[in-house]
């Protein structure tokens, strides 16, 4: 019954992206039908998994045809593993895409459901020439995916990258094909399973198999045909990166364990091909990464070397040496598409992804810092990262099939791995916060990950285009501006600039109604969707900054889809972390004044000075005002006595008993701190404002 | 053996014309290459032992292999569309941007 399901996975996907091209343009429901069909696809990987958790396998030929003309349909415990790794990572980067504005692009949900399908049914088919098909299924809606952008922000180093991406693809498939043809040819069957062992006993299909072993090399960046992949991925957008990341090298690896497995049947005599070819992978890949100055091309270069960890599993077949691979991979695709989304949240704020244009997003964003950290630390192998597992395990394994060269590569391989990570480690997050928003840091600082930098958003437009552009950063308005007067109303004084500037463009156009359309207002808009927008060099934007963006104000078309989404997907990802902190945080005061009360009880008299205060909340919701009373209360030594609404603004007004505050200012600012850091948790924006 | 020859030959004219700079080039190149792996799957089909699948054969191994048949309809459909994307590249952007070979960095003109 359930194998009869199997083709869903690839029916389901395929099916809704047309609907969804009919349903046009409406991108909540386009993101609701995608993400509900994502998730549904990675629950039936899990459902797999489960059903498989003693072994099996399923097998399901559509339309109940005999074998040899059904399409196949096979899953076991690896397919069910890499849908649900597959699953996931699409969830996820289709995320980043929402945040990052890329997914507002009407053809970005139809696109990924195709990309879904063709994924699904090249991790299921059980025939090598749907193989064929389903990885064209696969890349078809990548290459669509590769130059998608928001509209006006394409580059032509976009297109650039998708003609080598296109080319060396369609190559590949047409190699990749002439070997399936081999193999029909010699063996009479293009059916994996009848195919067991065929290439072991024959040479001739042995031969034609290695033809699509090679192509599948290809795709996956085997060195010596590799140089595509660190040329190709870095130019698309980050998303896109990291799901390719993720999803293709990785099936075309799958493919590999697959081919090898059954069609050679772990053969011995050609293994020592694949240890030599994979150690070179590794060491080749990882010092590729040495000479290049973007964290995504050091990391797509990294890529090539982990491909190599990867596929050295298969290289050793032996329980153990299959068992490390797999478990590689599928810590791979996580951790390198996690290292491709935190950098890509980096270059999405700052707009390039050039080491040494900023420093700093330790100081200013740390959870992406976290992030990258952990995930980097993983990828070099370091003990408590699942990176650590994978190798330790892939090292075992070696050791096991006497292959110590093997061994020493993996090991150094993981030092230099180490290194380059510090490289983007240095490049990016350490230091001091410097960057064409450094002005605004101090801002930046005191509030949590998402104001501050948005501010940088209309500078840093006009400062990538800043090339040709000199009106764009020409002369500010005057200061007077009702625009900039207006945007940096609640800020801090000091730049000119929104401080929870999540929404500088609109608020801007609503500050400076009719002044919009002058001529130099044109040119600077035409010049705010420039080619380069993620390119731009540090250098005279920084200056330009703070004028351009009053400028920014008359005729700036549209808030930046792209930084906005940035500050929300900044802010859904530190909700919990900020949730927690203030959890601990308040731990830490119900201990401390749990202390002070006891002492003050247990040692010989009394140094309380009770009293009273009034204390204007900040707060905005009787849900919000509720949980301050109730922690105020919580913490011995205050109780919240009563609460009232007051004046137009309907300011929430709180009534504070205190013990052991010396006045009622001191007991106000006390609160007030508590105040913020709750408002700044409980928050999604974390604005205590 | 004909149809190993000219899918020998085709292969031939698509590296020569993948040697070459331009993006037309190479994707004529790809037209090339994507016949010969059409006769390459043909040929899988046993051409040179079996017959035309004319009237009523009487046997059915000796006719000629449906299924090759099946692989390179298959394979056209995708490599037409494959083709024309190609072509929608080659003439995206600027004039001549296709010949040089610049890193990404350093080619950050408009797309559109």
């Amino acid at each position: 019954m359930m194998s009869s399901l199997l083709p869903l996975l690839v029916a389901v996907p395929l099916l809704t992206a047309g609907a969804l091209v009919v349903l046009g343009d409406r991108p909540r429901a386009q993101a609701a039908v995608l993400l509900g069909v994502l998730a549904a696809s990675t629950a039936s990987g899990v459902a797999l998994a489960v059903h498989f958790r003693d072994g099996g396998a399923l097998a399901h030929g559509v339309g109940l045809w005999p074998v040899g003309v059904a399409i196949p349909f096979v899953a076991d415990m690896f397919s069910a593993l890499m849908l649900i790794v597959t699953g996931l990572l699409s969830l996820t980067c289709t995320g980043f895409a929402l945040a990052s504005g890329l997914a507002a692009s009407r053809y970005y949900a139809p696109l990924l459901l195709v990309l879904t399908a063709g994924v699904n049914g090249a991790l299921l088919t059980g025939d090598l020439f749907n193989l064929f098909v389903f990885v064209e299924v696969m890349l078809l809606p990548s290459y669509g995916l590769f130059i998608l952008a928001g509209r006006g922000r394409g580059r032509i180093a976009q297109v650039a990258g998708a003609r080598l991406y296109v080319t060396i693809n369609l190559l590949t498939s047409t190699i990749f094909l002439g070997g399936v043809g081999f193999v029909y040819g010699t063996a009479g069957t293009v059916n994996i399973a009848e195919l067991a062992g065929l290439a072991r006993e024959d040479g001739a299909v042995a031969i034609s198999a290695a033809v699509c072993l090679f192509a599948l090399g290809i795709k996956a960046a085997v060195v010596p045909v590799h140089g595509w992949l660190a040329r190709a991925y870095p130019s698309t957008s980050p998303a896109i990166t990291a799901l390719f990341s993720g999803l293709h090298t990785k099936v075309a690896i799958y493919a590999i364990y697959r081919i090898y497995a059954v069609l050679f049947e772990g053969e011995a005599r050609y293994l020592w091909v694949g240890v030599a070819v994979f150690c070179a992978t590794m060491a080749l890949g990882v010092l590729g990464a040495v000479g290049e100055g973007t964290s995504r091309s050091i990391l797509a270069f990294h890529m090539v070397s982990q491909i190599g960890y990867i596929l050295l599993g298969v290289a050793l077949f032996t329980e153990l040496g299959l068992t490390a691979g797999i478990f590689y991979l599928l810590h791979h695709m996580i951790v390198k598409a996690s290292l491709f989304l935190s950098t890509g949240a980096v270059e999405v704020r700052y707009g390039t992804d050039r080491l040494g244009s900023f420093s700093g997003v330790l100081r200013r964003e740390p959870l992406v810092a976290a992030a990258f950290f952990v995930a980097a630390l993983s990828l070099a192998g370091i003990p408590p990262f699942s990176g650590f597992v994978a190798k330790l395990s892939l090292i075992a394994a070696s050791v096991e099939s006497g292959q110590v060269a093997a061994v020493v590569v993996m090991i150094l391989v993981s030092l230099v791995t180490l290194l380059s990570m510090l490289k983007i480690w240095s490049g990016m997050f350490w230091g001091a916060p410097r960057g064409r928003d450094a002005a605004v840091s101090p801002a930046g600082q005191d509030d949590t990950a998402a104001p501050g930098h948005d501010t940088l958003a209309p500078g840093h437009d006009t400062l990538a285009s800043g090339h040709d552009d000199a009106p764009a950063s020409g002369p500010a308005p005057s200061t007077g501006d009702p625009g900039s007067a207006h945007a940096a109303g609640d800020a801090d004084p000091g730049p000119a600039v929104p401080r929870d500037g999540r929404l500088p463009g609109a608020r801007r156009r609503r500050g400076v109604p009719g002044r919009g359309r002058s001529p130099r207002g044109g040119r600077a808009r035409r010049a705010r969707h420039p080619p380069g927008a993620r390119h731009a060099g540090p250098g005279p934007g920084r200056r330009a900054a703070a004028g351009s963006l009053r400028h920014g104000g008359r005729g700036a078309p549209r808030p930046h889809a792209l930084h906005r989404g940035g500050d929300r997907l900044m802010t859904w990802l530190s909700w919990p972390f900020r949730l927690l902190g203030f959890a601990a945080w308040y731990a830490g005061q119900l201990v401390t004044s749990n202390a002070s009360v006891i002492a003050d009880n247990l040692t010989p008299g009394q140094n309380s000075t009770p009293g009273i205060a009034r204390m204007e909340t900040r707060c905005r919701s009787e849900l919000e005002v509720t949980l301050l009373a109730a922690l105020i209360t919580l913490t011995p030594g205050t109780l919240t006595m009563g609460t009232e609404v007051v004046g137009r603004r309907r300011t929430r007004v709180l009534y504070v008993h205190g013990l052991y505050s010396p006045d009622a200012d001191r007991l106000r600012a006390d609160l007030g701190e508590m105040e913020r850091r709750m408002l700044r948790a409980v928050r999604r924006k974390g604005v205590a404002s | 053996m004909t149809v190993a020859i000219t899918a020998g030959l085709l292969v031939a004219g698509a590296v020569y014309l993948f040697m070459q700079k331009e993006m037309l080039r190479v994707i004529l190149g790809f037209i090339l290459l994507g016949h010969a792996g059409n006769m390459i799957l043909l040929a899988a089909g046993g051409t040179s032992r079996r017959e035309e699948p004319f009237g009523a054969p009487g046997d059915l191994s000796a006719v000629a292999d449906p299924l090759p048949q099946a692989f390179v309809l298959t394979a056209i459909v995708i490599a037409f569309s494959i083709t024309i994307f190609m072509l929608v590249l080659a003439v995206t952007g600027r004039e001549g941007d296709d010949a040089t070979d610049g890193s990404p960095e350093e080619r950050t003109e408009d797309a559109r």
